[in-house]
C-alpha cells in the first residue's frame, strides 16, 4: 500500500546495537547503484555491461534541535571512527518494512538570519546493508 | 497533547494588552482582529500569514505572521508612533512565554505606516502604524521521541 512520508524515520545507533529514533529528522534518501562494467566486445551490437558492486549511500536531513536524541547524535556520529548502524522506515506505521546497515556518517548544519538551522548528513555504507520487507 | 496554536496568538496579545505604557498610548486597548465601535485609540492585531514545518510524525515549527497596528482618530491627536514604537519594544527579539511551545524568534519583517480618511467624514483621518512580527514557535513535543503512530479504522 502507498503510504505518506510524513510518518518516516530515522533510527541509528553508535555502537551498532539498537537503533533508537534521531528527532527532529524530515528528510532520508538512499541510493543503493550497482557499478556496471563495460565488457563491450568488438563485433557486439550495442554496448554491454555487466553487474560490479553496489555501493550504499545516501542522505538524512532535518532541523538543527539542541535536545537529547536529536542532531548531536548525527555529529557525534560524524566524530565517530566506528561505523554505526542506521535504520530507515518509510513509514513507521509498517515497521516491518526497512532498510538498515551498519553506516558512517558526515554532517553538515546550515544556518540562515531568516529561518530555522538545518542539518545534513551524507551516508554510506560500513558492511552488508539488507532490506527487510516481511508482510 | 497536541500543542495549541491559538496559545501563540495568545501570547503575543498577552504582551501587547498587558504593557501599561502601550495602554497609555492606545487607552481603548489591544483587540484581536477587529476593535470595539466607538474605539478612537486602539491596537489591532490579526494573522496575515501562517506555515508549519514538519519533521517525520509531527509539526517541528509554526510561524505565524501577526499584522499588527497602532490605530488613532485624528479627532484625538493620537500618538500612533510612540504607540508603534513600544509595540516593536515589546516584540522584537523579545521571548515569548507560550503554552506547549518553545519559543524560537519574534521579529518585524516589515513596518505599517498609512493614514486612511474616514468614510463619512473626509476631514477625519485613521492614522496606523505598525508592523508585520513574525513570531516561530517550536512544539514542546517535537524534543521527544515520537509515541508510535496508532492508526483507528
Amino acid at each position: 500500500m502507498i503510504k505518506s512520508g510524513r510518518y518516516g524515520q530515522v533510527l541509528y545507533d553508535a555502537s551498532a546495537t539498537t537503533p533508537v529514533e534521531v528527532i527532529s529528522i524530515n528528510a532520508w534518501k538512499a541510493s543503493f547503484k550497482t557499478d556496471k562494467l563495460d565488457v563491450t566486445c568488438f563485433g557486439d551490437d550495442n554496448k554491454v555491461y555487466v553487474p560490479g558492486m553496489k555501493d550504499v549511500t545516501g542522505t538524512i536531513g532535518g532541523f538543527w534541535n539542541s535536545a537529547a536524541g536529536a542532531s548531536g547524535v548525527i555529529f557525534d556520529g560524524a566524530d565517530a571512527e566506528t561505523p554505526g548502524k542506521l535504520k530507515l522506515l518509510p513509514n513507521e506505521t509498517e515497521s516491518a518494512f526497512f532498510w538498515s546497515g551498519l553506516a558512517y556518517l558526515d554532517a553538515e548544519i546550515d544556518c540562515s538570519v531568516d529561518g530555522a538551522p538545518t542539518i545534513s548528513s551524507e551516508f554510506m555504507a560500513a558492511g552488508p546493508w539488507t532490506r527487510d520487507a516481511t508482510p | 497533547m497536541m500543542a495549541d496554536t491559538g496559545a501563540i496568538d495568545a501570547a503575543v496579545l498577552t504582551r501587547l494588552a498587558s504593557d501599561p505604557e502601550l495602554l497609555g498610548y492606545m487607552p481603548n486597548g489591544v483587540y484581536w482582529g477587529l476593535a470595539a465601535q466607538e474605539s478612537l485609540r486602539y491596537v489591532i492585531v490579526t494573522l496575515a500569514t501562517a506555515a508549519d514545518s514538519a519533521q517525520f510524525g509531527q509539526t517541528a515549527i509554526e510561524e505565524r505572521d501577526y499584522m499588527i497596528e497602532a490605530v488613532g482618530c485624528s479627532t484625538v491627536n493620537p500618538a500612533v508612533h510612540q504607540a508603534a514604537r513600544r509595540i516593536h519594544d515589546l516584540l522584537q527579539d523579545q521571548p515569548l512565554t507560550i503554552d506547549g511551545y518553545g519559543w524560537m524568534s519574534t521579529y518585524r519583517t516589515e513596518p505599517i505606516h498609512y493614514t486612511d480618511a474616514d468614510d463619512a467624514n473626509q476631514s477625519i483621518q485613521w492614522r496606523h502604524r505598525g508592523g508585520f512580527y513574525r513570531v516561530q514557535a517550536t512544539p514542546l513535543r517535537a524534543d521527544a521521541p515520537r509515541t508510535p503512530l496508532v492508526l483507528t479504522t
